[in-house]
């Protein structure tokens, strides 16, 4: 049995220990399961909680995300009030009439924030590397689908 | 070799496109999923209008038909439709709001032969499965999540299903 020693007007029973976050799962908006919370990160300052990591898996690489992005912390999990726009890599990418274009290669985020920058998408036989700016993207499900045909896309799409 | 066009009021030549040009055409969902490809093109035989396609989705080789209404565009490489096939929940996690994960989707109950969802059956891992009525569920993504006041009935953990 623990005693209480509070300052302020804390309740204890409001409180979560790290063993209650620490290998829960953590889940998008959409259902979609990102990995289990690895590690919690403390501002060394306020002693208050600023990211998780995520666990990924199995030679995946790991993911931070900042405690604003999360949404509720529930006893089997943890939820998101966003879609990792990094979860993008990997996605095929099609044209607005569903002609595939290319396979994301990288995410170029904004800063740190889970903003856009570009695309980078390899085509052809050839995976020659390809720019693709949010613009140009009109919808993100399972996969990507373009707003524009894709003979328009490729001419508007730098090479990298 | 240039082909002569005889024909009153339909579309020009250059603005249709063969059947056989869609047999093998890749079909996506309105997600973005691949679903399969065309295996099958269906026509009424009174007007001759396209009915619906036949889709033979790869792993399985399990093949689906779509009504031409749930189809969005149609080009010869491909058809995206306006909806994700209800037919393709199975297997899909079902968790509840707290994001407990109660199974996985093992049938769909459609109204008739519609993408109307009624119910979806739910297999537990090691338990029987139960029903989810379509009023309980929140959201069909990646997984399928159920309202805030969903309970899974507790006979579930216990009982086989009957009959």
């Amino acid at each position: 049995m623990l005693r209480h020693l509070f300052f302020g007007k804390e309740n204890p029973d409001e409180t979560l220990t790290s063993d209650d976050i620490l290998g829960k799962e953590v889940i998008d908006p959409e259902g979609g399961f990102l990995g289990v919370v690895e590690k919690i990160h403390i501002d060394a300052k306020t002693v208050d909680i600023t990211a998780f990591s995520v666990d990924k898996g199995f030679l995946k690489k790991g993911l931070l995300i900042g405690k604003g992005y999360v949404e509720r912390i529930t006893p089997h999990a943890v939820f998101l009030r966003i879609r990792p726009v990094l979860n993008m890599r990997g996605m095929k990418v099609f044209d607005y009439e569903g002609r595939k274009v290319g396979t994301v290669k990288q995410v170029v985020l904004r800063g740190r924030k889970n903003r856009l920058k570009h695309l980078v998408i390899v085509s052809g036989v050839l995976r020659k590397e390809r720019i693709i700016p949010p613009e140009l993207i009109k919808f993100v499900g399972e996969n990507i689908f373009l707003n524009q045909k894709k003979g328009d896309v490729l001419k508007q799409g730098r090479g990298s | 070799m240039a082909i002569e066009e005889v024909r009153e009021s339909s579309l020009p030549l250059e603005r249709t496109f063969s059947l056989r040009s869609l047999l093998g055409a890749r079909v996506l969902s309105k997600n973005g999923k691949v679903i399969g490809k065309v295996a099958n093109v269906n026509i009424d035989r009174k007007t001759m209008k396209v009915q619906g396609l036949v889709i033979m989705c790869s792993p399985l080789f399990k093949r689906i038909y779509i009504d031409q209404r749930y189809f969005e565009r149609m080009t010869p490489e491909s058809v995206v439709l306006s909806i994700e096939p209800s037919v393709l929940l199975r297997g899909k996690k079902v968790i509840t709001h707290e994001g407990q994960a109660l199974g996985k989707v093992r049938d769909v109950v459609r109204v008739d032969h519609s993408n109307t969802i009624r119910a979806l059956t739910v297999k537990p891992l090691f338990r029987g499965e139960f029903s989810i009525a379509i009023k309980d569920i929140r959201l069909i993504g990646t997984s399928v999540i159920l309202r805030e006041n969903y309970h899974a009935p507790a006979s579930v953990f216990w009982k086989r299903k009957s009959g």
